[in-house]
């Protein structure tokens, strides 16, 4: 590169790396968007439930079930080239039926309408597959948040890998909230959105949700690919 | 002397002209605006492998993305262009913008503002100190139940203060858009009400 370029030479390679992006499809195969991470927010339990296996409808060996529409979520976390991540430890939090997380600075002064046994937090280690699943409640309204939310963190090797949220596909409540309005992306809003579907002849109401995760970085790697 | 005023206008100018020939800054905020509509497109459009200006099924066959491809693919042949892409994604950009009631009237209220990266939802009106504000400041649990008997007051005070319409307008404010359907109706008001506990 001669002189004469210096002074321009951070957008030249800006320029550059831009075309190098977009005719990646000529190199290889165009990668899948990454899950875009969003808010912890304020509620990660401070102090973990004893039962925090991957069904947080019943807790322990209680008989008595969440109140709430059941829901049997599964998904894969996968890498940005579409292979599975195996090991992966996927938790998941959200508030109860009446609007109360499972942490001290929420059930505390909750304490009277907090659902006791709904579990709150789940979470499950992934196998080759790259599969997960749980069973929950359909996520509920929260004051303050009007587009129903399930948060998740992914996790490997004791690093956290991505912390992220998913809403409602259709909820009206999507369009009022500020967390999804956040994600300037519309691309992006469409990746922190599932379906609910109500399970055929299911005599309880329960519905099915699919949920993939794909990770921006493969666990694996240090730098971007 | 006259050279050298002359030479240091050229330097002022050229300080000028560089301050002005920045790059641009991130695009403007506000829903709907037309920059994240652009960045989706291109984002998209990547995947368009033989490069025909459409995207079929198959190029764009991440199974997430499927509601947004039939939502976009307005004459259903099977394939989404660069302009059905712009007229979709323009007008789902516009009804997020219009819904959190863009103008002074700001993102919607109710409630403590949890807001994500570049979501902040302010406090609804009212509120002494949100949500966030308490955690960031750490309040001891004393604290925070004389604050909770403040806000208590302050809500009383403030409802006898407002006349039945403005306080209708306020809540009107805070929930646009129709109601959810029944069963679990959201506590939360654009004035804010507190639920007692059961």
């Amino acid at each position: 590169m001669s002189d004469l370029f210096l002074p321009d030479r951070r957008m030249f390679l800006g320029t550059l790396g831009a075309a190098l992006f977009t005719t990646r499809g000529l190199f290889a195969e165009q990668l899948m968007l990454p899950t875009p991470p969003l808010t912890e927010g304020p509620f990660y339990p401070d102090k973990m439930p004893l039962d925090r296996d991957n069904d947080l409808i019943l807790i322990s060996d209680s008989t008595t079930p969440a109140v709430g529409e059941i829901t049997h979520l599964t998904g894969r976390v996968l890498n940005a080239n579409g292979s599975p991540v195996k090991d992966a430890t996927v938790e998941i939090w959200q508030c109860d039926a009446n609007a109360v997380y499972l942490h001290t600075r929420d059930s505390g002064p909750k304490a009277a309408q907090q659902d006791k046994h709904f579990q709150g937090f789940g979470h499950f280690t992934t196998g080759s597959t790259g599969e997960y699943r749980f069973r929950t409640i359909k996520p509920v309204p929260y004051p303050g948040r009007p587009a129903p939310h399930i948060h998740f963190k992914v996790k490997k090797g004791g690093r956290d890998l991505l912390t992220s949220q998913f809403m409602v596909r259709g909820h009206e409540g999507n369009l009022r909230d500020g967390v999804f309005a956040g994600v300037r992306d519309l691309v992006d809003r469409e990746l922190i959105l599932a379906d609910f579907v109500p399970v055929k002849d299911s005599k309880i109401g329960e519905h099915k949700c699919h949920f993939d995760i794909v990770l921006g970085r493969t666990p694996d790697e240090g730098a971007r690919s | 002397m006259l050279r050298r005023f002359l030479m240091a206008g050229g330097v002022l100018t050229c300080a000028a002209a560089a301050l002005v020939a920045q790059p641009p800054g991130p695009p403007p905020r506000g829903g709907g605006s037309g920059g994240s509509v652009d960045g989706s497109i291109e984002r998209l459009m990547a995947f368009d492998a033989n490069k025909d200006g459409k995207l079929s099924k198959e190029e764009l066959n991440d199974e997430r993305l499927t509601a947004l491809f039939e939502r976009v693919d307005a004459n259903k042949d099977g394939s989404v262009t660069k302009e059905e892409l712009t007229v979709q994604l323009t007008k789902e950009a516009a009804a997020l913008g219009a819904n959190r009631g863009g103008g002074p009237g700001g993102p919607g209220f109710g409630g403590p503002g949890f807001g994500g990266p570049g979501g902040f939802v302010p406090p609804a009106p009212g509120t002494i100190l949100p949500q966030f504000l308490q955690d960031e400041l750490r309040l001891s649990d004393e604290q925070k139940k004389q604050l909770s008997d403040l806000q208590k007051e302050v809500d009383t005070k403030l409802a006898q203060i407002l006349n039945r319409e403005q306080r209708q307008q306020l809540n009107e404010m805070g929930n646009r858009g129709p109601r959810g359907p029944g069963g679990n109706r959201p506590p939360e008001d654009g004035f804010r009400q507190r639920r007692p506990p059961q």
